[in-house]
């Protein structure tokens, strides 16, 4: 793999509540060096990086209801609002697990379509936090989310547990053959680890690690 | 403005709180944690939305307060003042609000103090207590005291110094300072984590201000008999 082929699927990432002005705007600036998929940042911090990324082609990761998800479906939908309106590219979205945990599929069905909605031509992308989830848990909600028309389902929020390799492999089974892709997010810091879930058919990854990846690649030449 | 569900400083034990903000809880183990809280006497809550309103249904809590941007701080303004529209429409009367550090650890003061304003104002157009929380752990301790200036002469109710998360470990010389900061006429709570109560014998330090000690769910299930006094 080389550092082209690594920088366009990664949304780099800075989730660190005490992250200043300054780290923000080196994250952004990195991003465009290196031509990353998207930034991944709290909401607050969007019309931020989007006065830096504007026409850059570097896309803004936002993420909705993070990391815990407890938000009503009434209030998910204002919250991408805004966040469309401050200039993110790509939504993601903690779904809701206390309702697949008590089987309220049309629940999450309804999550689903109205989010989607909202969303509108953005990157669609949902996390399932997979480290609280069961085997058939992750199968079900990759298998309603794909089928509704996201873009992405993505494994974790980085503040629990990572993902397994085998989780990651499940959900990209999870999806079928619906066209939605699968994205890696928690405990991505190395090579191999991105390489691993490369192999289980995850296609972005959400790291905090990019440049220490990037070496590894650079020693390795 | 309402303070029916906020407990303030006695003489004797300080006010407790549970906080049961864990993600993906089945229902037999919310229930599990929410009889532990009951048998210790904890019998107010820091929840979410959903939990609020599923308290509303009848049993022995009430809402001590419904948390907006738990644990990271990182909602707009605007999602902030919507979640506060939001949680008094639903009829709670306590928001419990975490925001992010970047404007304190950026030495933008300005732009904090208009955030702080206008959740301030937006509490009293709705007349809902707030109690404003920040992660002290990440900063030093001039930009709490910055922080601290900016909340005194809010209606805030109280600060608290800790999402409680295993990420957030404040330490004793944030709750001196702020203790020192707010004295005993500003008339709001500070509320610590339990486990700083316990660490420091919080129990034995003279404060000013009156305190409240947050449990969270790790706390009481290694809680054998009743609380500490």
């Amino acid at each position: 793999m080389n550092t082209c082929q690594l920088t366009g699927m990664i949304d780099h990432t800075l989730l660190t509540p005490a992250a200043t002005e300054f780290q923000l705007y080196k994250l952004c600036s990195e991003a465009i060096h290196y031509k990353c998929a998207t930034v991944a940042i709290h909401p607050s911090n969007i019309a931020f990086a989007h006065s830096i990324l504007k026409g850059s082609g570097v896309g803004i990761t936002c993420g909705i209801s993070y990391p815990c998800g407890f938000d009503s479906l009434h209030m998910k939908l204002k919250e991408i609002s805004y966040a469309v309106e401050d200039g993110a590219s790509d939504i993601d979205m903690m779904m809701n697990v206390d309702a697949l945990k008590r089987k309220a599929y049309s629940c999450l069905e309804q999550e689903a379509k109205e989010s989607l909605q909202a969303i509108g031509d953005r990157v669609s992308k949902v996390i399932l936090e997979v480290a609280l989830l069961t085997d058939e848990e992750i199968l079900t909600a990759s298998s309603i989310y794909s089928q509704a028309g996201f873009t992405f389902v993505k494994s974790s929020t980085g503040y629990l547990a990572s993902p397994t390799i085998d989780q990651i492999a499940l959900m990209k089974k999870g999806v079928g053959n619906t066209g939605t892709q699968v994205k890696g997010a928690g405990g991505f810091s190395s090579l191999k680890r991105i390489e691993d879930g490369l192999a289980a058919g995850a296609t972005r990854f959400g790291t905090s690690s990019m440049l220490k990846i990037l070496k590894e690649i650079d020693s390795n030449l | 403005m309402s303070d029916k569900n906020v407990k303030r400083g006695s003489q004797g034990s300080p006010p407790c709180i549970y906080q049961m903000l864990e993600i993906g809880m089945t229902e037999s183990i919310r229930e599990k944690q929410l009889l532990k809280a009951a048998e210790l006497g904890l019998s107010e809550i820091f929840c979410s939305m959903y939990d609020y309103l599923s308290m509303q249904a009848g049993g022995p809590f009430s809402c001590a307060g419904v948390v907006i941007g738990f644990p990271f701080g990182g909602y707009s303004l605007r999602t902030i003042l919507s979640h506060l529209e939001d949680i008094a429409d639903n009829g709670a009367e306590v928001a419990k609000v975490t925001i992010g550090s970047r404007h304190l650890t950026s030495g933008t003061h300005e732009e904090l103090k208009k955030l702080i304003a206008a959740i301030d104002e937006k509490a009293k157009e709705l007349s809902l207590c707030v109690i404003i929380e920040i992660q002290s752990a990440l900063l030093t301790l001039d930009q709490i005291d910055k922080f601290v200036q900016l909340v005194l002469t809010s209606s805030f109710i109280g600060i608290s110094l800790s999402t409680g998360t295993p990420l957030d470990h404040m330490r004793i010389e944030h709750l001196n300072l702020v203790d020192r900061l707010m004295g005993d006429i500003s008339g709001k709570t500070i509320y610590i984590p339990y486990n700083l109560y316990r660490s420091e014998n919080v129990a034995s330090i003279p404060l000013q201000c009156p305190i409240t000690v947050i449990f969270t769910s790790e706390d009481i299930l290694s809680l054998e008999g009743g609380l500490p006094t």
